[in-house]
């Protein structure tokens, strides 16, 4: 109970700071005036809104799918590590929506397509090391057969890996497309 | 469909696609996927293209 409740507490603090550091980078640039030149046009509006649609009807599906497989009693993972993977893999969707789409990025702001890349990659890989070393000190990722708490790092570390490979993907993508033009 | 009489116009007015993108208010890609015909834009965007290229609605998105 100690070892969740530090859990959670990380998770929540994790949270707040997060939506902290969002709230104080968007008020900068919008002192900056640097939305000039980044408005979104129609076309990446209705990216946006095709991407959350069918990231949200993602996550419905899977729940769903929890639900059945917790009512037929097959016990695959904690309840906390199946909405976590549903959380992240409906992320996983929109972000690949969105980067496919161009719905958030447009050709000045490649740099920060590499920026993104780059955390993206090196969080990944942290959260990989992280993984690791609890591994080697012992701790399982199954209890009685489900995924447990401990394997959180090592999915959420996959996800920003897959996020870094789509953004490197729609860099390679973009270059071509270009040289084509 | 692709929508090549706007290519072509735009190739007339030796304009790439991110100089007719900038003048229009959009993004490269959206130009790209209008020539691509991946996208319909709205009558307000096409007014704007067919404002920056001097051609009307017809000449440019009007389908035979």
């Amino acid at each position: 109970m100690g070892e969740n409740l530090v859990y959670g507490l990380g998770f929540i603090g994790g949270f707040i700071f997060t939506v902290l550091v969002i709230f104080i980078i968007r008020k900068l640039i919008k002192n900056k005036k640097a939305y000039s030149g980044c408005e979104y046009d129609e076309r990446q509006i209705l990216a946006r809104g095709k991407a959350y649609q069918i990231s949200f009807f993602y996550l419905l599906f899977y729940i769903i799918m929890c639900a059945l497989m917790d009512i037929f009693e097959i016990k695959w993972a904690v309840l906390c590590v199946q909405m976590f993977i549903g959380v992240f893999s409906s992320a996983i969707i929109f972000v690949g929506i969105s980067l496919y789409k161009d719905a958030y990025f447009i050709d000045k702001q490649r740099k920060s397509l590499f920026i993104f890349m780059a955390i993206f990659f090196i969080l990944g890989i942290i959260e990989f090391v992280f993984s690791f070393l609890d591994y080697s000190d012992g701790e399982s990722f199954l209890t009685a057969g489900m995924l447990n708490l401990n394997c959180n790092t090592l999915i959420s570390g996959t996800f920003m890996i897959l996020i870094s490979i789509m953004c490197f993907v729609k860099i390679m993508i973009d270059r071509k497309v270009v040289d084509d033009e | 469909m692709k929508n090549l009489k706007l290519k072509s116009a735009r190739a007339a007015l030796d304009l790439s696609q991110q100089q007719l993108a900038e003048r229009v208010g959009v993004s490269r890609q959206t130009i790209s996927a209008i020539e691509k015909g991946d996208y319909n834009p709205t009558i307000n965007l096409c007014i704007s293209i067919c404002k920056v290229l001097g051609k009307t609605l017809d000449e440019l998105f009007w389908c035979e």
